[in-house]
């Protein structure tokens, strides 16, 4: 790397946000790290530790709006103050969970406790694969 | 430049961004010191073949 002063992990990541090549930049030389398919690439200190198959992240902290949220009540008065980052379940999918969670507690049938665990993670996996401030439309 | 917040490889990094061509161009030219916990994330449109 010419006139970069520090050695680098030069980390190449494709558009699936993967780790595909990690090279070693030494400062002030005529060396050239070249990979082809490249979408994003991260320069961080030598010894990083970040290896092919390695993810990239983007922090969902980025960009959120610190100021405070409340709940309103019908006479406009706020009932609750979110912090942020709650997790929010619709109506019919939480009516799904309390029916589940019931019956479970009342077997005390560990069958019935994994299906009110398969339908949780279920409805996680939703949210999770959905941008940030997901809401799911009426059905 | 604008800075985020980047989690890979188990580790979160506060990075850089270089998106315009100058500041791509640019690097971390004459940067003489860069915390183990920083870095800059350059970001290309389309995936292309690329030289660093």
């Amino acid at each position: 790397m010419e006139d970069t002063q520090i050695p680098l992990d030069i980390i190449f990541i494709n558009e699936d946000l993967e780790v595909f090549a990690v090279e070693q930049g030494e400062p002030n030389t005529q060396d050239a790290h070249q990979q082809d398919n490249v979408s994003y690439v991260l320069e961080v200190n030598k010894g990083s530790g970040i290896k092919v198959g390695d993810e990239l992240e983007f922090s969902p902290e980025n960009n959120i709006d610190k100021s405070k949220m409340y709940v309103l009540g019908s006479d406009g008065k706020p009932q609750m103050e979110l912090e942020g980052g709650e997790r929010i379940f619709s109506r019919p999918n939480t009516k799904t969970l309390i029916k589940f969670a019931k019956k479970a507690y009342s077997t005390e049938n560990d069958n019935d406790y994994m299906n009110l665990g398969k339908r949780l993670f279920k409805f996680l996996k939703t949210q999770d694969s959905n941008e940030i401030e997901y809401v799911e439309s009426k059905k | 430049m604008k800075e985020i917040k980047i989690v890979i490889g188990g580790k979160q990094y506060t990075v850089k961004l270089a998106q315009t061509d100058l500041e791509k161009e640019k690097g971390l030219q004459g940067i003489t010191e860069l915390p183990k916990n920083q870095g800059m994330l350059f970001i290309f449109d389309e995936p292309d073949t690329q030289s660093f």
